[in-house]
């Protein structure tokens, strides 16, 4: 396979359809082994469906499932080499914490030393020594979390899937969750399939992303490569703010493009190395924190004069709003407040000027 | 509405429900074979008699003898039942439930001649306590389906499936998770159809053959106004013993509740 290692995953022309509706659209996708993968989408998407064709609680109408080089697409679940983190954690209610983690272990038939000794050393991974004898509606949901974590990893599985597993708890418990969940990623080196519809746990989270919408991939890329390149408009509004600015390309100019707006005016922007022929119709993508505003004329590559509409404190950085003539949607312009005095440009009614690089740009093409 | 009429209309409400009720265990210890005020004395003789009344304790020994197996194939069927409807991927669902609770709504007596007409005229079965027990789980069937489908949908469905996910067959996970989650349904049903079985008359009066049931034997035994002060000692045994079973069920039922200690004796 020209050198690449297999994929952990091969999902090859994947569909299933409920009644009328499909769920999953001859999907294709193949996740590496030991790799972080997010599965990215609203609610609707697909991202759920696939996470349990993965499971093997949905069965697909067409298409391949093979993990680890084995055909798993007829499998049951008690015979794939997964593991699921359930978003309702879904630990049993009548055995204890020890019991539900101990749970994978039952079909090994161990001698009870050892049977006790893997459920003590699973506790303690997720710092729930002693912890073993409660039932789960003693405990905290974090706690609950981690134990459903560590009845999932105790079978080892070769792929683990995670079912917006942090949706329930609040945002500080999450983050802490987010380095937990990193450490043991990378410590018990299994190939993670995350499916969330918040995209900065996604980022935050993963090597690779998969973007869904209507059961088909939109985009599958690292998180940096989505933020800064997205594929397509939909993409590029999915992932945070964008600004998009429809256009044609005039003329390439080394590695640079000359994109004329509509009743705008003129921009340059990096094409990354791509050929774009003349008349191209294009959409320039600027994120709010590339591009700046100042009351005076400023010196920069792209200029664009606008009237403040509102500014919004936030912090540690504030949102501003910029009504540009020719543009039917406000320019969001984000800046870090590296100052303690507020700004007197952010009053209302004030005219700016917009700037941003030639490198700040994305070229969308769809 | 004010407050005081509210009370007074409480009050009411409660004392025409429970009154009736209390005049049994008053008039089983009243010292008159008639059943009237004034009270005459304390006597403990009407439940001597029953004691003694041989007819009553085979009466009552025929309709101990039913209600067992009643519970138990009532509740085993009906467990099945509500495994198809709420876990399996069978069509018609609607249609299948709707089937399932038709005793609930066509009337006993109608019941009762249709199973007498099947039974005796067509396939000339022998009238027995079999029968009588047959006609019972007919009645608790529906009961029994609706105490466990409401069980079984109050629970989240993944936890089977974590189940099957960490190793464990369809049928392992029926029995290490479905059936303890279930424990207090089944439990419930049990007791339900225990009480139905005991209480009932108009089909035990159909399809009984030689031996009366316990309902059958006080009906009868009303036409004799001898009989009637140790129908009422029996009748307060009755009752004593279905305050117990109530409370016990609901006992049960919040044991099993969500949120509470372990859901079963495990």
């Amino acid at each position: 396979m020209n050198g690449i290692p297999a994929n952990m995953i091969e999902i090859t022309g994947l569909t299933k359809a409920f009644g009328s509706f499909t769920a999953i659209d001859n999907l294709t996708l193949g996740i590496a082994k030991g790799e972080f993968f997010a599965l990215l989408g609203a609610s609707g998407s697909g991202k759920t469906t696939l996470l349990r064709l993965l499971g093997g609680f949905e069965f697909p109408n067409a298409g391949r499932i093979v993990i680890d080089g084995q055909d798993v697409t007829d499998q049951r679940p008690n015979q794939r080499p997964t593991n699921t983190v359930f978003q309702s954690y879904a630990l049993f209610p009548h055995l204890t914490l020890a019991e539900n983690v101990g749970y994978g272990l039952l079909n090994l038939r161990l001698p009870k030393a050892e049977f006790a000794a893997r459920i003590e050393d699973a506790l303690s991974r997720v710092r729930l020594s002693g912890f073993g004898a409660r039932f789960p509606h003693m405990v905290s949901g974090g706690q609950r979390q981690r134990v459903a974590l560590a009845r999932a990893l105790i079978c080892k599985p070769k792929v683990l899937l995670l079912d917006e597993p942090l949706g329930a708890l609040d945002k500080r418990l999450r983050e802490e969750m987010h380095l937990e969940l990193r450490e043991i990623q990378r410590a018990a080196g299994i190939t993670f399939v995350l499916v969330t519809h918040d995209q900065e746990e996604a980022m935050s989270l993963a090597d690779r992303i998969a973007i869904m919408a209507r059961g088909r991939l939109l985009q599958v890329d690292t998180p940096r490569a989505l933020y800064e390149a997205p594929n397509s408009r939909e993409v590029a509004e999915f992932i945070s703010n964008v600004n998009l600015l429809d256009g044609t390309c005039l003329r390439q100019d080394g590695p640079d493009a000359v994109i004329a707006v509509n009743g705008v005016g003129q921009f340059i922007a990096c094409t990354d190395g791509a050929a774009l022929p003349e008349g191209t119709r294009v959409t320039l993508a600027i994120r709010p924190e590339k591009a700046r505003f100042s009351a005076r004329t400023d010196q920069g590559a792209n200029q664009l004069a606008g009237v403040m509409r509102t500014a919004t404190y936030a912090g540690d950085r504030s949102h501003a709003m910029i009504e540009v003539p020719g543009l039917d949607r406000p320019f969001l312009i984000t800046t870090p407040n590296r100052d303690r005095n507020m700004s007197d440009q952010d009053a209302p009614g004030t005219p700016v000027t917009i700037t941003w690089d030639r490198t700040a740009a994305a070229i969308l093409r769809d | 509405m004010s407050g005081r009429s509210l009370s007074l209309y409480a009050v009411l409400y409660l004392t025409f429900i429970y009154a009736p009720i209390l005049l049994l265990p008053v008039f089983s210890f009243n010292d008159n074979i008639f059943v009237t005020f004034p009270l005459k004395g304390f006597t403990t003789d009407w439940y001597a008699e029953m004691v003694a009344n041989v007819p009553l304790g085979k009466a009552l020994r025929s309709s101990l003898l039913i209600v067992g197996p009643v519970a138990l194939i009532s509740t085993g069927l009906g467990l099945m039942a509500a495994l198809a409807l709420g876990r399996s991927p069978i069509r018609f669902k609607a249609a299948i439930l709707g089937l399932l609770m038709v005793p609930l709504v066509v009337p006993t007596l109608v019941l009762g001649v249709s199973l007498l007409t099947l039974l005796r005229g067509v396939l000339g079965v022998q009238l027995s306590l079999a029968t009588v027990a047959a006609g019972h789980v007919l009645l608790c069937l529906p009961y029994s389906v609706v105490i466990l489908l409401a069980r079984l949908d109050g629970f989240d469905r993944s936890l089977e499936e974590a189940s099957l996910d960490l190793g464990q067959s369809a049928f392992a996970t029926f029995r290490r998770i479905t059936l303890p989650l279930m424990m207090p349904a089944i439990v419930a049903s049990l007791l339900l159809c225990s009480v139905v079985s005991f209480d009932e008359f108009l089909l035990a009066f159909f399809l009984s053959g030689a031996d009366a049931t316990l309902p059958l034997y006080i009906w009868g035994s009303l036409r004799f106004p001898a009989k009637l002060p140790s129908t009422l000692a029996l009748g307060t045994c009755l009752l004593v013993f279905s305050i117990c079973i109530v409370v016990l069920a609901e006992w049960v039922r919040r044991r099993g509740a969500p949120g509470s200690t372990a859901a079963t004796g495990l």
